[in-house]
C-alpha cells in the first residue's frame, strides 16, 4: 500500500492508521473491525473523534477466473471539500489510491513482486 | 554502457548510460551479443507511438548471456545463452496461464496510462513507450530482463545468433499471423508487406501447409526474397492488386489475407493520400491502406490476420465488405512465449534458417545510420543486426 505510512495494532480489533495526505501531510485515525467472516469479508469503522471519519470493507469472492477482491470505502476528508479538491490535484484522492493499491496487491499476490522501472538506465538528455 | 536512445522523432542516438542492475527478485541481467532493429522500431523513430520520453533505450529483439541473477530465478545460471521474448509476461495471471502472454495483466508498471487509452491495462514490451511499460530496451551492451524465470529461452550452442535471434519477435510474429489463418490444404494466403515479418509469415504459411502464397510489396529485393521462399509476387504500386488476386484465385479470392504492414502503409490509391493528410493534420493517428485492401480482397468467409502494428484510430474501414462477406479478423501483439519450443524445433530440423532475412550487420554505434537505411529501404536493407560488443 503505497499511500499508507504505517498501521499498528492498538488493542484487539482496534488499529491505528497513518496515511500520506495532500502536500506531504500525514492523516491519522483509529479504526475498529466491526465485521469479519473468515476468507470472505473484513469491515471496519473509524472511532468517534478521529481526524478522518471512515468506514469500509474488503470482500473476497471465488470466481472461475480467480479471486475477486472488492473494496468499499466511505470517508470524510479532513478539510472538507477543499481537502478533497487539493487531494485530487495531487493524485492522492482515495479512489485513485485504492485503484492503485488494488493493482499492486494483485501484482504482488500473483507474481511475488511489483513491476518497476524506477532507477533503470536512461539517456542523458532527458 | 553504450545504448541506443530515442531523443525525439527522427532523433536516434548512441549514448553512454549507466549499466542496468537487478531491481526485482525475478530479474536477470543479460550481456547482449546480438540485437536487431524491428520494423516496429521505425514507428517509434517516426513519432507514431505516443508516450515515448527523450532518453528511452530502444530495442526489443535481443539475445545474449546471463551475467547476473535475481534471488527468485532458479532455472537460469550465469553463462546461459538465451533469447528474450519481446513481450514481457509475468507467467501467472489469467492471460499468461491461457497463453495470451502479450496481454499479461501484471507486467506493465504504467498500466494506468493504457487503461485510460484502451480501457484495459496493456501488456509490456522492451523499449516500446511508457504506455507499453517503459522498460529499457536491449539495443545496448546490457539489459535488465524482468520475470526471467518465465521469459528467457535457452538456445543450443550449435545454432548461430542469427539463426535464433528472430525467435524474440519476428519469426513468432510471422508464424502467429499464419497460424491465425487456420490454414487448410489447398489454401491460398495473400501477404501484404514483404518486410521481415511478411517474410516469416510467407515461410510460416508454407510450413503450416498453404498451397499458394501471394506476396504484395513495392520493393523489388523484398519481392525477390519472397519469391525465393516460393511465393508468387505482386507489385503494389503497379499491379491492380484486387483484380490480380481475384484472377489468380479463379474469382474466389484468397482464403486468408495477412496485413504485415501496419500503421505506416504506403500506397498508390487515393486513400493513402487521404490518410497521409489526416495523420499530418492529427485528425487520424494511423495510415491504413494495407488493412483496407486486405479486407476488400479476402474471399467470403475468409480470415484477415493482422500482425502489422496499429496504435490509435483509423477510418474508412470497409466494414460493409467485412460484414457482407462474413470475415473473421484476428490481430494483436505476438504471444511469443507460446511458439518458442515449436519454432526452435523447426530451426533445428532445418525446415527454416531464419538468418536468410539478415542483409546488414553493424556495430551498435552505427544504429542511427542503420535506422535510416532500414526506414528508407536503401541499400537493399531488409533486416539489420547490431553487435554491441
Amino acid at each position: 500500500m503505497n499511500h499508507l505510512r504505517a498501521v499498528s495494532q492498538r488493542e484487539a480489533g482496534i488499529s491505528h492508521w497513518v496515511a500520506r495526505g495532500p502536500a506531504g501531510m500525514n492523516v491519522e485515525w483509529d479504526a475498529r473491525i466491526i465485521n469479519e467472516i473468515d476468507g470472505r469479508l473484513i469491515a471496519w469503522q473509524s472511532l468517534e473523534g478521529s481526524e478522518v471519519s471512515t468506514a469500509g470493507s474488503v470482500n473476497f469472492r471465488e470466481t472461475p477466473r480467480g479471486t475477486e477482491v472488492r473494496v468499499h470505502l466511505q470517508y470524510s476528508p479532513p478539510a472538507g471539500r477543499l481537502g478533497a479538491a487539493v487531494a485530487r490535484l495531487l493524485g492522492e484522492e482515495p479512489t485513485v489510491q485504492i485503484h492503485d493499491d488494488l493493482r499492486r496487491f494483485k501484482q504482488l499476490i500473483e507474481t511475488g513482486e511489483i513491476p518497476t522501472t524506477k532507477g533503470q538506465p536512461v539517456g542523458g538528455r532527458r | 554502457m553504450k545504448a541506443v536512445c530515442w531523443e525525439g522523432t527522427d532523433n536516434i542516438t548512441v549514448e553512454r548510460v549507466p549499466d542496468p542492475a537487478i531491481m526485482n527478485p525475478r530479474d536477470v541481467i543479460v550481456r547482449v551479443s546480438s540485437t536487431a532493429i524491428c520494423g516496429s522500431d521505425l514507428h517509434l523513430m517516426d513519432g507514431f507511438i505516443p508516450t515515448m520520453k527523450a532518453g528511452d533505450i530502444l530495442g526489443h529483439e535481443f539475445m545474449g548471456e546471463v551475467v547476473d541473477i535475481g534471488r527468485s530465478v532458479s532455472n537460469l545460471r550465469k553463462g546461459d545463452r538465451v533469447i528474450v521474448p519481446c513481450a514481457i509476461a509475468c507467467g501467472h495471471c489469467y492471460f499468461c496461464r491461457n497463453e495470451m502472454w502479450a496481454v499479461c495483466d501484471n507486467a506493465n508498471p504504467h498500466a494506468a496510462i493504457s487503461e485510460k487509452v484502451y480501457g484495459y491495462p496493456a501488456g509490456a514490451l522492451f523499449g516500446y513507450s511508457h504506455m507499453m511499460g517503459g522498460y529499457a530496451g536491449g539495443q545496448a551492451e546490457f539489459v535488465r530482463v524482468p520475470y526471467a524465470d518465465v521469459g528467457p529461452f535457452k538456445v543450443p550452442d550449435h545454432l548461430s545468433d542469427e539463426q535464433v535471434l528472430f525467435l524474440t519477435d519476428i519469426f513468432p510474429t510471422g508464424y502467429m499471423a499464419a497460424e491465425n489463418c487456420n490454414i487448410r490444404p489447398g489454401d491460398t494466403i495473400a501477404v501484404w508487406g514483404c518486410g521481415p515479418v511478411g517474410q516469416f509469415a510467407i515461410r510460416s504459411a508454407f510450413l503450416l501447409g498453404a498451397w499458394r502464397v501471394i506476396a504484395i510489396d513495392a520493393v523489388p529485393e523484398r519481392l525477390q526474397m519472397a519469391a525465393e521462399a516460393g511465393a508468387e509476387t505482386l507489385d503494389s504500386m503497379n499491379d491492380d492488386v484486387f483484380d490480380r488476386l481475384k484472377t489468380m484465385t479463379g474469382g474466389l479470392g484468397p482464403d486468408a489475407c495477412i496485413d504485415a504492414v501496419g500503421m505506416e502503409a504506403h500506397g498508390a490509391h487515393i486513400d493513402y493520400w487521404y490518410d497521409k493528410a489526416k495523420t499530418a493534420l492529427r485528425l487520424a493517428t494511423d495510415r491504413a491502406t494495407a488493412v483496407r485492401q486486405a479486407i476488400h480482397c479476402c474471399r467470403k468467409g475468409g480470415i484477415v490476420s493482422i500482425p502489422g502494428v496499429y496504435g490509435g484510430f483509423i477510418d474508412k474501414v470497409p466494414m460493409g465488405a467485412a460484414f457482407s462477406k462474413g470475415l473473421t479478423l484476428k490481430l494483436g501483439q505476438t504471444h511469443v512465449h507460446k511458439y518458442l519450443s515449436r519454432l526452435l524445433r523447426h530451426i533445428e530440423n532445418g525446415d527454416i534458417d531464419p538468418s536468410f532475412v539478415v542483409t546488414h550487420r553493424e556495430p551498435l554505434e552505427q544504429a542511427p545510420r542503420m535506422y535510416r537505411t532500414f526506414r528508407d529501404k536503401q541499400d537493399g536493407c531488409v533486416k539489420v543486426v547490431l553487435k554491441p560488443h
